[in-house]
């Protein structure tokens, strides 16, 4: 009973794994992660300059952020360096807490992934 | 008087201690992803670990045996063995993605340096665990967990769409998603019902129940804590959700770092509300360290047979202790490592789905045998619910390896 589940599942995972691959997954992830990114420094940005938050925080998160852009760009400098630009201008954004470059970025990332993921 | 207080305390610390760095990070993740599809996945693993909870505290203060005793002497020596080992490493790496997840918010409080920060958790929380009695290291976190309460005030105060919130208990798959994303979606139904239903909670949740000597006559108070408290728990994991709907999803933000939860008290209370928010998340992550760490330790114990509990000194069970340090040791080593905590929060959300048949049959079958439970073997209902559980969580097991793979650990 148990062998004939894993049976189905592997044959109903093969095609959509297939399927997915055609999408170009790799860099339809890498979109996802910097378009995050840059969109949390955003946000993080915005509830500083308003004191909602703490310098402390801000900062903090503002590394976090960079660290997870800069640890992107490395993956996409392999894989595709057509995403090298703008993941350099979110890292540089990110840096200055350029909250409207930031945003600009994250609405271009959104652009480029289409339709994927974000259920209406 | 004394019954109410009790229940009281029970039940506010198992609100508390519900919510820990993966429930945390994929309710997130899915209302900014899935919006209010994945609030129903939240309420039936809900239903499932209030069953579950109930009966392996029934069983304990029954038969006066935790979990894993029972697994040892139901399953045969192999399949014993692999439940060990599967038990021993997902509760490690959980107990890891906890004081990292700490650790990280502890650096957002103080500006302090993560490793440093890592190190000084862990020896708090062994402390805490060698010098306070069993009971009190439960309240002493959940209690001060319920700052987590912030995220359900926010929600209220955000007026989300009460209606798709409550459509959102309807099973639903949002079928007009591109199929890629559907099968993300299915990643995230896998990943929920893993971190609602992580084997640690039973096993700690059972030994707890010896240690604290339970009775036939605790048995009420073991049920009301254990489906009130997971209930009320669950809605705090679920404003989570709907926050990061309402808040994250229309500015393209799909939290990929731990510190961004937080901001969903600071958007509508400001420093308060982010301050309640990163204390909240500080005690209930370590909260789900000290027991992860303690699971991996009474695992052990009991499968071997060792002399355990902390209502023993430390040299009256020795290996006991050696293993509960050794756990947080090794958690603290592959912290330092540096491998991130959501990193750690995958893997041990997949692993514990594989370990998960293994932890819960052998619960629903002495729950069922009359030789150890008498008159308090399972009723119709816990049955009922029990097995439908328990399949749906053999299901998820199966499907979770390949919905990992194929969805990246859902970042596709």
């Amino acid at each position: 009973m148990k062998a004939k589940s894993l049976l189905l599942l592997v044959l109903i995972a093969t095609p959509l794994s297939a399927r997915a691959e055609d999408l170009d997954s790799g860099k339809l992830t890498a979109i996802r992660g910097i378009r995050t990114a840059a969109a949390e420094a955003a946000l993080v940005a915005n509830l500083k300059q308003h004191g909602r938050v703490t310098d402390t925080y801000a900062d903090e998160m503002r590394d976090d952020a960079k660290e997870e852009l800069e640890s992107l760009r490395k993956q996409v400098q392999k894989k595709n360096p057509d995403l090298l630009p703008i993941t350099q201008a979110a890292i540089d954004a990110t840096q200055v807490s350029d909250i409207g470059r930031l945003r600009a970025i994250a609405n271009q990332l959104l652009a480029m992934e289409g339709p994927h993921g974000r259920a209406d | 008087m004394g019954g109410l207080i009790e229940i009281t305390l029970g039940i506010m610390t198992a609100v508390g201690g519900f919510v820990d760095v993966s429930e945390m990070v994929f309710a997130a993740q899915a209302g900014s992803r899935f919006i209010f599809s994945l609030i129903w996945v939240f309420a039936i693993a809900t239903i499932a670990i209030a069953v579950f909870g109930e009966m392996s505290g029934r069983v304990a203060a029954i038969t006066k045996q935790p979990v894993f005793n029972l697994m040892r002497q139901r399953l045969d020596l192999g399949p014993g063995i692999i439940a060990l080992i599967a038990s021993v490493v997902t509760s490690l790496i959980t107990c890891s993605a906890e004081i990292g997840g700490t650790a990280t918010v502890l650096k957002y409080l103080t500006g302090w340096p993560y490793p440093v920060l890592a190190a000084l958790t862990t020896l708090a929380l062994v402390a805490i665990i060698w010098l306070l009695p069993f009971k009190w290291i439960e309240r002493l976190f959940g209690l001060l967990g319920l700052l987590m309460i912030i995220f359900a005030v926010s929600t209220v105060k955000i007026h989300p769409d009460w209606g798709g919130v409550a459509r959102g208990f309807i099973p639903q798959a949002p079928v007009t998603l591109p199929l890629k994303d559907l099968v993300t979606w299915g990643y995230f139904v896998v990943a929920i019902i893993s971190a609602v239903l992580f084997p640690y909670e039973t096993y700690f949740y059972s030994s707890g129940g010896v240690e604290e000597q339970w009775k036939p006559k605790d048995l009420k108070i073991n049920r009301i804590v254990a489906i009130v408290g997971f209930a009320l728990g669950s809605l705090l994991a679920m404003s989570i959700l709907v926050n990061a709907a309402v808040l994250f999803r229309p500015l393209h933000i799909d939290p990929s770092i731990i510190g961004t939860s937080a901001l969903q008290a600071a958007i509508p209370f400001g420093k308060t509300g982010l301050m309640m928010a990163l204390l909240g998340m500080v005690f209930a992550f370590s909260g789900a360290a000290v027991e992860t760490g303690l699971s991996s330790a009474y695992s052990l114990a009991q499968f071997l047979g060792w002399e355990w509990g902390r209502f023993k000194k430390p040299h009256e069970a020795p290996r006991f202790t050696i293993a509960w340090l050794a756990t947080f040791a090794l958690a603290l080593v592959i912290v330092l490592t540096g491998i991130q905590p959501l990193d750690l929060v995958e893997w041990a959300v997949v692993l514990s789905i594989v370990v998960l048949p293994a932890s819960y049959l052998p619960l629903i079958l002495i729950a069922n045998d009359r030789k150890y439970m008498n008159q308090y073997v399972n009723g119709p209902i816990s049955n009922t619910l029990g097995w439908a559980a328990y399949a749906m969580i053999c299901i998820a097991a199966v499907a979770a390896l390949p919905l990992y793979f194929i969805t990246r650990g859902g970042k596709l």
